[in-house]
């Protein structure tokens, strides 16, 4: 199966959604406008996760200096030194990075609308 | 709610509270609340709300039987709340502990209240907030209030709400390390604290109900506790709670000189903007965990909810606005 397919298929569940349904039923506008929100970050999430997960493994690596084998492990271990207080240099940046990644999938409409 | 239920509802209303409804009466449940649930009970001669639990709930908030005690000696005080008139314990009609209360007149929503246009308006409306809220930061605490929420040590407050949010996050199993670094830093940097207040605990935009350009009424007063008064002055502050109106820092609604000048002239206590910093870190960071628990709450609903399963995808942006404070980006 194409992950294009997909893809249209919710392009094609959004459209439905603003052309057919939103005009003609204001009493359920949240949920639509909530569903419209869900097929976004479906759509963003299918196209983005390979170079998300690539990146934030990328960027703890960074922190690491050693390869990455579970990104989930990484993680786990980076917050396991926060909470310990363990001097990081430039934290701040690599959080806003790993952040950065996170968002451009949540909020990849807002970024694509600018 | 069925057929049975509305008829046994139409019939507690009358036995109770003498209100005698008609076949007019409208039922139904309300936008908003994804803690608890309110419905509108509405004919001739009346406009109440039933409050009463979602299907499944978030720990920290209190049961409807405290927030009903609470109304009432609100209520006693003179703070703008609906008036309570009935709580009944669960295994009645609605499986759930509910109360009734009087509706108030006026509108929460916070996307229309941030978007009105009248300035002066606005700053009569976020002045009379400054004021309500000194109100209640006012009220002092005697045996019926501390029956329902027992006065922590001050000494250790913070200290304690800190823990609590590192224990949270441990139950929650996420990986945050965003959220992980501003509890370190707000440990490290703990301001003193005075004296605790009664805080409403979520005073926000969205829980303000306002008629014209004054206060009618403070709603969902669920997490109301003993706590600093710069937690609820942070809360309506924060910029997650601004509905996208950034530069009025109040409640997306006004400046924050607008609203702390009227808090303080009824509180007597003035707090500069700068002190915001840790208490609107520690506003996202606890916001950013109670959205990861409401999220998880979707595993005990019978129907999965949209709403609930959104709110994890709120987490991102609110530690961008946590680093943004951090980073003095904010």
């Amino acid at each position: 199966m194409k992950e294009q397919k997909i893809i249209d298929l919710i392009n094609a569940s959004q459209a439905i959604i603003k052309s057919e349904l939103l005009p003609h039923m204001s009493q359920n506008k949240y949920d639509l406008l909530m569903l419209l929100k869900s097929f976004e970050i479906l759509r963003a999430y299918i196209l983005k996760k390979e170079g998300f997960s690539q990146r934030s493994t990328g960027i703890l690596q960074d922190y690491f200096h050693f390869p990455i084998i579970d990104a989930q492990d990484a993680m786990a271990h980076l917050c396991s030194d926060l909470r310990e207080g363990v001097q990081i240099d430039n934290v701040l940046e690599l959080l806003e990075a790993l952040n950065t990644e996170e968002l451009n999938v949540i909020e990849s409409k807002v970024a694509q609308d600018g | 709610m069925n057929t049975d239920q509305i008829h046994n509802l139409q019939q507690l209303l009358h036995d109770k509270l003498g209100l005698v409804s008609t076949h007019q009466i409208k039922i139904k449940k309300m936008s908003g609340g994804a803690i608890q649930e309110n419905w509108l009970l509405q004919d001739q001669a009346f406009s109440l709300v039933l409050r009463k639990n979602a299907e499944s709930g978030v720990a920290v908030s209190s049961d409807r039987e405290q927030e009903y005690l609470l109304l009432e000696r609100l209520y006693q005080f003179g703070i703008k709340v609906p008036q309570p008139f009935y709580f009944e314990k669960a295994s009645n009609l609605l499986n759930s502990d509910f109360f009734i209360m009087n509706k108030i007149e006026g509108i929460t929503e916070g996307h229309k209240l941030v978007r009105m246009s009248d300035d002066e308006k606005r700053k009569r409306i976020i002045q009379d907030i400054g004021t309500q809220l000194a109100l209640i930061h006012a009220i002092q605490a005697d045996e019926p209030l501390e029956r329902l929420f027992k006065k922590p040590n001050k000494d250790y407050y913070l200290e304690t709400k800190l823990d609590t949010f590192i224990e949270q996050l441990d139950a929650l199993q996420r990986n945050r390390p965003v959220l992980e670094y501003a509890i370190r830093w707000m440990k490290k940097n703990q301001p003193k604290v005075d004296d605790l207040v009664l805080v409403h605990g979520d005073f926000r935009t969205g829980n303000i109900m306002v008629e014209d350009d004054h206060v009618s009424g403070i709603l969902d007063w669920e997490f109301t506790q003993w706590g600093d008064r710069r937690e609820d002055i942070a809360w309506f502050t924060a910029k997650c709670w601004r509905f996208g109106q950034d530069k009025n820092v109040a409640g997306g609604i006004g400046s924050y000189k607008d609203f702390m000048t009227a808090y303080a002239e009824q509180a007597e206590i003035y707090i500069p903007e700068f002190e915001m910093k840790f208490w609107h870190v520690l506003s996202h960071v606890r916001w950013a965990i109670i959205a990861m628990q409401q999220s998880n709450r979707n595993d005990d609903m019978q129907k999965p909810s949209l709403e609930l399963a959104l709110t994890e995808f709120m987490v991102p942006r609110l530690e961008k606005n946590i680093l943004d404070i951090l980073g003095e980006k904010e």
